[in-house]
């Protein structure tokens, strides 16, 4: 993987809040890197410290109680080590966040016209009226239907769909390098949901922007993933190419997570157990109390380094490591084609 | 065949809109607009659609948390059994005809799970006394015995008896859940609706909390009524399902049938609206645009037809599909007189170089390309409506470009009502392209 190439280089990020408890630690030393008008998917159930890794990026953890660390270079600059001012150009200029719940995210009491001119008056000098234009335009562009007339609506005068795609016109007014997409689509009906995915794949493709997208349902990841980061209590268990990640999941984690997917005649009853107490991760590989092929050899040391089965494909468990058969979890339900079984354990 | 535990007959529920001084009514959202179904012993039907077709009203109509506008929902669980109609027509077991005391014993026979765990408990209280508030409130005055009975349920949500005295914010979203299952279950009902349990949770919960509904049905052989706007949550647990769009039920039958033999266009596009956990098949599948329309004004005829991507065609025209769907929509646009003549000035501007203005002929094209209507239309009486229809936009005639497009363009679909059609035993769909594929039914009142 050549790093030049990359838009967005993490390394070493380590997002912890001080509570009442003690240290809790969210996002635990992970790498990734975004590529130019590449989608990379952040997948993991709720708790495993996707959003924060993101909200990381961008400042938006509020220090204290949260403390983050490591490196974040958006093309080449730090932007850990940005003040304030300068993190506020990064921000709606180059990277650009949408969340979750459109609801919770937009302000009611401002029409949405407003809220897109104001994310690009901030940034640019613009009259009122242009300003104005730009936000019809794109509210157009996003697929809301009668959008000159729409610009002046309230929050609450349109659809959870509507408001996403007014969120995502807010989003793209000043024109970002990078999408960050928080769960944009979870809150929707599956539907609307399609029609947003199919959105933000045409609008990667006009405006080249790289999508960092956070998401619990692998499903959506076969849609629209480039790459994918697959995270389990603040770490990386696996990542890799979408059509390795799909076609040979390699982690035990990967391979549960890809048995939920609700699909007729396919018996599932979800991931037994919850996730690790944040104040006290266990030993060894995180997702070890929870996976049907731990050994002791799981349970101690620190989780499993990242090792590389193929060419960007790494996995971070012990099985992987010289000495060990990996065809004890490659062969799981899902593989069922012997073309796994040859490649045998990785050398390294 | 037994006797249906809960049969649903031509249920509506209008919600009146009122204006002016004297709050007089002016017209009706109609939410639920006549439905007809009925649930089984043992049996999980489903209802599906997207957000707004009704069915969540549909769910709080049946179980009278509000009070139905029309039509009967009669209710055989409990000791309810084998009642027959009074001899004035009326059904001793109408729920939306029972008394405060027939209420009350309803509520303890059928129970509701909702879609958001956290909203639905007291955060003041321990979820084991909200659990065990029910049994107090059905007249269980035995202490020791009440938090026995919700230990042991607790228990076999898959929680522990420990977590009796716990309060809500303690749970996670799954676990919340279970004890919103706990709570539907405590009464021992014999009919539960569960309203879209699921859409609030993770995948992993999401498959978690399923296979524990399914466990317990089992185990219980309670009837239920699942509401959900995803087809693949509905294939896990339902025997049968019931596609619901804009107050009616568009298609109904085994789970099965449906799946692989769906019938209505409304039940194809929700079915290719599951995302594939396949990379290599992206984009392939119905895209459904917009939203479900207002049901304070319904479309005419088939209820779907503004969205529909099979809407037929007039008997004496033939067309690419897609070009007829585009000219469809741009009619309606026009007849909204929703067509923003200075946007598609500028944007037709935006593609050529500024200047002067721009010519008639590139603002048709451009209102071409932005519906996606061909640049010629094969079929020729269609395209000199269009072109028609297009000068008459350009010289601001919105009147005259309506008329051009309604006269000649009407499909079917709008004009009448599709009948419900019978393609296998209980697997039924309302839509004009089925008219010959089957026979119509008509739901007899009766019971059964």
């Amino acid at each position: 993987m050549s790093v030049n190439d990359n838009l967005l280089e993490v390394k070493n990020l380590t997002t912890e809040f001080r509570t009442d408890n003690g240290m809790l630690t969210a996002v635990d030393a992970v790498d990734f890197s975004i590529g130019e008008g590449e989608t990379v998917c952040i997948v993991g159930e709720s708790g495993s410290g996707k959003t924060v890794a993101t909200e990381s990026i961008t400042g938006l953890v509020k220090e204290p109680p949260g403390k983050v660390s490591g490196t974040v270079e958006l093309e080449g600059k730090d932007l850990q080590s940005m003040n304030k001012k300068e993190l506020r150009q990064v921000r709606g200029d180059n990277i650009a966040h949408i969340f979750q719940n459109p609801q919770e995210a937009m302000n009611h009491c401002y029409s949405i016209g407003w809220q897109i001119t104001e994310a690009l008056q901030v940034h640019q000098d613009v009259p009122d009226d242009e300003a104005r234009k730009r936000g019809i335009d794109l509210l157009e562009r996003v697929g809301l239907a009668n959008a000159s007339a729409r610009f002046d609506d309230y929050p609450h005068e349109l659809s959870g769909g509507q408001k996403q795609r007014a969120m995502i016109a807010m989003a793209l007014v000043g024109n970002p390098d990078l999408l960050i997409a928080d769960e944009p689509t979870t809150a929707l009906d599956v539907t609307v949901q399609a029609q947003i995915l199919k959105l933000l794949n045409e609008l990667q493709e006009d405006y080249g922007m790289s999508i960092l997208f956070v998401t619990h349902d692998l499903g959506v990841v076969a849609e629209i993933a480039d790459r994918v980061v697959v995270m389990y209590a603040g770490k990386v268990m696996e990542r890799g190419d979408v059509f390795d990640i799909f076609e040979e999941p390699s982690h035990p984690y990967t391979q549960a997570l890809m048995e939920c997917i609700p699909d007729k005649g396919r018996e599932t009853d979800g991931i037994p157990g919850t996730l690790p107490n944040p104040y006290n991760t266990p030993d060894g590989c995180r997702f070890a109390p929870r996976c049907d092929h731990a050994n002791e050899d799981c349970t101690i040391g620190d989780q499993p380094e990242e090792i590389e089965i193929e060419r960007n494909h790494e996995v971070s468990c012990v099985y992987y490591q010289s000495g060990y058969d990996s065809s004890v979890v490659r062969d799981s339900e899902l593989e069922s084609d012997s073309s796994s079984t040859e490649m045998g354990a990785t050398d390294d | 065949m037994t006797e249906p535990i809960l049969s649903v007959r031509n249920l509506k529920k209008h919600y009146p809109i009122k204006s002016g001084l004297l709050n007089r009514k002016v017209g009706a959202t109609k939410a639920v607009d006549g439905i007809s179904f009925d649930v089984h012993p043992g049996e999980t039907v489903g209802l599906v659609g997207e957000s707004g077709c009704g069915k969540s009203t549909a769910a709080t109509s049946i179980i009278r948390l509000e009070d139905a506008t029309d039509g009967e929902v009669i209710f055989n669980g409990g000791n309810r059994a084998s009642e027959t109609r009074r001899e004035d027509g009326a059904h001793p077991n109408d729920v939306t005809e029972f008394n405060k005391r027939e209420l009350k014993q309803f509520r303890r026979d059928a129970q509701m799970i909702f879609q958001d765990p956290s909203s639905s408990f007291n955060p003041r209280m321990t979820v084991g006394s909200a659990v065990a508030e029910l049994l107090l409130v059905h007249g269980m005055d035995d202490k020791p015995r009440r938090r026995a009975i919700v230990e042991d349920l607790l228990e076999r949500v898959g929680l522990s008896a420990e977590d009796y005295d716990r309060y809500p914010h303690e749970f996670s979203g799954g676990q919340k859940q279970r004890i919103g299952l706990a709570r539907a279950l405590v009464l021992n009902p014999d009919f539960i609706v569960a309203d879209e349990p699921v859409s609030a949770l993770d995948v992993s919960i999401k498959a978690e909390i399923l296979s524990l509904i399914n466990d317990l049905q089992e185990k219980y052989g309670m009837s239920m009524l699942f509401i959900s706007h995803d087809m693949s949550v509905i294939s896990k647990v339902c025997d049968r399902v019931a596609v619901m769009y804009l107050g009616e039920i568009v298609e109904i039958g085994d789970v099965d049938e449906i799946f692989e033999n769906p019938q209505h266009p409304y039940t194809e596009a929700l079915l290719s609206a599951i995302p594939t956990p396949d990379p290599r098949s992206r984009n392939e599948g119905i895209e459904l645009k917009g939203t479900v329309p207002s049901p304070t004004n319904p479309p005419s005829g088939c209820r779907f037809h503004t969205r529909c991507h099979r809407v037929i065609q007039p008997p004496d025209m033939e067309f690419e599909q897609e070009s007829w769907r585009a000219i469809l929509n741009f009619r309606d646009r026009v007849a909204q007189e929703a067509i923003d003549l200075e946007s598609i000035r500028e944007n037709a501007l935006g593609s050529q170089d500024s200047g002067s203005g721009v010519t008639d002929q590139a603002i048709k094209s451009q209102i071409r390309s932005e519906f996606g209507i061909p640049e010629r239309i094969e079929e020729p009486t269609a395209e000199t409506a269009v072109e028609e229809a297009l000068d008459a936009l350009v010289n601001e005639d919105t009147d005259s470009a309506r008329e051009h497009l309604m006269s000649t363009f009407e499909t079917p679909c709008e004009t009448s009502k599709p009948e419900q059609i019978e393609h296998e035993p209980g697997h039924r769909s309302a839509c004009h392209l089925n008219t010959s594929k089957g026979k119509t039914v008509e739901l007899t009142p009766g019971d059964d």
